[in-house]
């Protein structure tokens, strides 16, 4: 399978009233009105609103749900997201544009956490996403519009509007293009899996693949292109910090990392997908599952990545202890409990096997954010009096994607 | 340029340390020498004038570890009418009752005099696992013989201490980890580092884990209950199963207390009679339902049937999402006594 | 004695008479089946509790319901 990834990095975003959108020079102009028709054609919402926040200015994305990257597949088989927004044709061939450093997200009352995203200004720092360019999509809930709906709707709305931006690509020159194809490696070099966990565990708590909820998944065989192509979606609203958004899964830095070492330092044999099962019978079967799919790949390592918090630490550990039964080595990259003064156990779960640990930090540390000028998603933070725009002592995990268990950030834990 | 002030140190130390005598003197009760005796005297000259010991201030091993409390008070009253900028407790190495003190009075000067404090014992001195959570630990060797090596390091953190100087990182300072986790930027994403981990485990090379896995605690076994149809059992959850409307307010999440409520006249839970407030899992079956957490129906029937003695007339309850680990572990021993003095002979304990 | 479905995390805090659930959010419980069946469960469940109460252990034990 061979992708070619034409990046275009966005240097200045323009909002204006109307108009498709355009790329020259690095600098994108959207118009809001045609970026919401284009994101109600495809959901069946109304009255959806386009706002921009840049990285630089003192600003709150408040109601987080899911951020995608802009991406479009300008040729070879199917569209990205597949299962979405065309049909489930195996993605990861081709060619696909991709516009770097802004994202669209989706905002509304979903689920029951808050999630935000801070921007320029004490506090951004914390979220990956605050170096980013963001258009934000806010759509009214219709009237006896069920949460299932409305979740779909705004998912719908919010793919549609990442691909149409990138259309703007279509017929340019990227300023780089990236080749993901998986070439022979030399026999002598380990072969390494990566085992990626995805969380599925019912309304707002799910991930798609291929547009399919993940809930019910045997662990199952991915080539990385088709991750890269939108092949998993995030429908995932718990715990903002820890949640893996769709952004995340399209650039994947377990995926990056692999990749480019493959041939090298190692021979990247594949991803295999599981879901993060809710009862102790279906956890111990994906885990079982997936090591089984280990030995066929005979791999020698794997990299497990989890998403979420609580009882998906049983699943990442039941993992480890398959594998590591089975002879292959793990590592994993986990996130920690230890609450706000860092001194309770860092894990609920764990096996003698998890030796091998990457920390991406504490979820309960208390961070400062400063206050803002604006804040864009919604009128009032859920569970936090006051006004939106006020600075407060935040609990980490309220910070979009803060401590991803994917391994996108440099933050980690360390013993003091 | 302005000179600092010497710092005002005192030290604790025991009947041997403080030149009372050995074994045979450590039912001596706490007493005090002004200036510094035994390894004060090394500590004032590394200090090289940074510092001065006013005091020392002693206690016999067996005196301190049979009058816990009050031997640690009477040690910290004299601590305080010095004054101190710091305390410096031992060092113990690997002294099994000398270890404790040192960590017991550190604790108390810190708590009840706001004064930093620290000590200096083996890493396996039972006053480290113990009594040290949270302290600032030089380790040391077994024996005493070390005691030069260990001093230049506990001075210069006594001074530090003392100037109230915040401290780096136990590996670059040299104090003992503390078992708190705290947030810092790596230099490489997590990503990276997990490859590059897998790869020096894959070639058999040194690696060192981010994460610490948690100790498996032990908890001795309770006896089996000899005949449980002659038992009364009591129901305790953490599944937040409350009656209906809350009257209490449990927290859905980081619960500041448990519950006890009547089970007198009831035979069955109801979504009319009860509710679920537990934030961290679906609680639609447990609010269809409410026996299907708390089971009271089935534990009726076989109360009924003659299969258990009795059920005890109330159940316990709070919520266990995201609870404070030490709250939790306060709750469950206010719940046992509560119990004990009930005389109820065994808990079915079912969890989320 | 304690019920829960997350056995490994009861075998690590040192929990000593363990009885495995079918589901977190309904320790006792099964909502798959009908109530009938479900009461029944629960009752086998509670029966096998009262064994594990009985039973003498030297450590963390998962025991199984019949």
């Amino acid at each position: 399978m061979r992708l070619e990834l034409g990046r275009f990095s966005i240097r200045e975003v323009v909002l204006l009233p109307a108009g498709p959108p355009r790329l020259e020079g690095g600098i994108l102009q959207v118009g809001a009105a045609d970026l919401a028709a284009a994101a109600e054609r495809a959901s069946g919402l109304r009255g959806v609103q386009v706002d921009l926040v840049r990285p630089t200015e003192p600003a709150r994305i408040i109601h987080v749900l899911d951020a995608v990257q802009p991406r479009v597949k300008v040729s070879g088989p199917g569209t990205v997201f597949p299962g979405f927004l065309g049909p489930a044709v195996t993605a990861g061939s081709g060619r696909t544009h991709v516009l770097d450093g802004l994202a669209v997200v989706e905002t509304g009352l979903l689920g029951i956490h808050e999630g935000l995203i801070q921007t320029g200004s004490s506090g951004a720092e914390w979220s990956p996403f605050s170096s980013l360019f963001h258009l934000v999509l806010t759509a009214p809930r219709p009237e006896g519009m069920t949460d299932r709906e409305y979740d779909h709707g705004l998912r719908m709305a919010g793919l549609q509007a990442a691909a149409y931006l990138a259309e703007s690509t279509r017929h340019l020159e990227p300023d780089c293009t990236e080749v993901w194809e998986l070439g022979p490696a030399d026999p002598a070099l380990p072969r390494v899996g990566y085992l990626y966990f995805l969380q599925s565990q019912g309304d707002t708590r799910d991930t798609f693949l291929y547009g399919m909820p993940v809930r019910d998944l045997i662990p199952t065989l991915l080539h990385p292109n088709e991750i890269l192509d939108g092949a998993i979606v995030s429908g995932d609203y718990v715990i903002a910090s820890q949640k893996n958004p769709t952004y995340i899964h399209q650039n994947n830095p377990v995926i990056a990392e692999l990749r480019a070492r493959h041939g090298r330092d190692l021979c990247f044999a594949g991803v295999i997908v599981a879901n993060e099962h809710g009862t102790m019978a279906d956890k111990v079967r994906a885990a079982e599952y997936a090591a089984k799919l280990g030995r066929l790949l005979n791999l020698h390592g794997v990299v497990i990545s989890k998403e979420g918090g609580g009882n998906a630490y049983t699943d990442l550990m039941l993992a480890c202890t398959a594998f590591e039964e089975s002879g292959i080595r793990t590592v994993l990259i986990v996130n920690e409990l230890a609450g706000p003064e860092g001194d309770l156990p860092s894990l609920p779960d764990a096996t003698r096997h998890a030796d091998a640990i990457i920390s991406v930090g504490n979820n309960d540390a208390v961070v400062p954010l400063a206050p803002v000028a604006r804040v864009v998603g919604g009128e009032a933070l859920r569970g936090i009096p006051g006004p939106a725009t006020a600075g407060f002592a935040c609990p980490l995990g309220l910070l979009y994607a803060a401590t991803n268990q994917i391994g996108w950030t440099r933050l980690r834990a360390v013993e003091w | 340029m302005r000179v600092a002030e010497p710092l005002r140190v005192v030290c604790y130390v025991n009947q041997f340390f403080a030149g009372i005598g050995g074994e045979e003197k450590a039912d001596t009760g706490p007493g005090v020498r002004e200036g510094p005796a035994g390894p004060g005297l090394l500590l004032e000259r590394l200090l090289a004038g940074a510092g001065t010991v006013v005091a020392t201030v002693y206690c016999g091993d067996n005196y301190m570890a049979g009058h816990p409390a009050e031997a640690v008070a009477a040690v910290v009253d004299r601590i305080a009418g010095f004054r101190p900028d710091v305390v410096v407790a031992g060092p113990a190495f690997n002294a099994g009752r000398y270890g404790p003190a040192c960590a017991r009075v550190c604790r108390a000067v810190q708590e009840r005099l706001g004064v930093p404090a620290l000590t200096a014992m083996a890493p396996q001195n039972p006053g480290v696992e113990l009594e040290g959570r949270g302290l600032i630990v030089v380790p040391t060797g077994d024996s005493a013989a070390q005691m030069g090596k260990v001093m230049p390091k506990v001075a210069e953190l006594a001074v530090k201490l003392g100037r109230r100087v915040p401290l780096g990182p136990p590996a670059v300072e040299g104090y003992l980890p503390r078992g708190v986790r705290r947030n810092e930027w790596a230099p490489e994403p997590g990503a990276r580092r997990a490859v590059a981990m897998l790869l020096e485990k894959l070639a058999g090379r040194p690696y060192v884990s981010e994460v610490p896995l948690p100790r498996f605690d032990r908890v001795p076994p309770a006896p089996p209950v000899a005949d449980v149809r002659r038992a009364t059992i009591a129901l305790v959850t953490e599944g937040g199963v409350v009656p209906r409307g809350n009257p209490d307010r449990l927290e859905a999440a980081r619960a500041s207390k448990w519950l006890k409520y009547p089970l007198a006249g009831l035979a069955d839970l109801t979504p009319a009679t009860h509710e679920v407030v537990h934030g961290g899992m679906d609680r639609a079956p447990g609010n269809a339902d409410p026996d299907r957490i708390l089971p009271l129906d089935a534990m009726r029937r076989l109360e009924a049937e003659g299969v258990v003695g009795r059920l005890y007339g109330y159940y316990y309850v709070t919520t266990g999402n995201n609870t404070d680990m030490a709250a939790a572990a306060r709750y469950g021993r206010e719940i046992a006594a509560d119990l004990l003095a009930a005389e109820v002979t065994a808990v079915v304990l079912p969890s989320t | 004695m304690q019920i829960t479905n997350v056995t490994s995390v009861a075998l690590g805090v040192g929990s000593n008479r363990i009885l495995p659930a079918r589901g977190i959010p309904y320790p006792c419980g099964d909502p798959g089946l009908s109530p009938a069946a479900e009461y029944q469960w629960r009752r086998r469940l509670l029966e096998a509790a009262l064994v594990a109460l009985a039973t003498p252990v030297r450590e963390p034990t998962v025991f199984p319901v019949a």
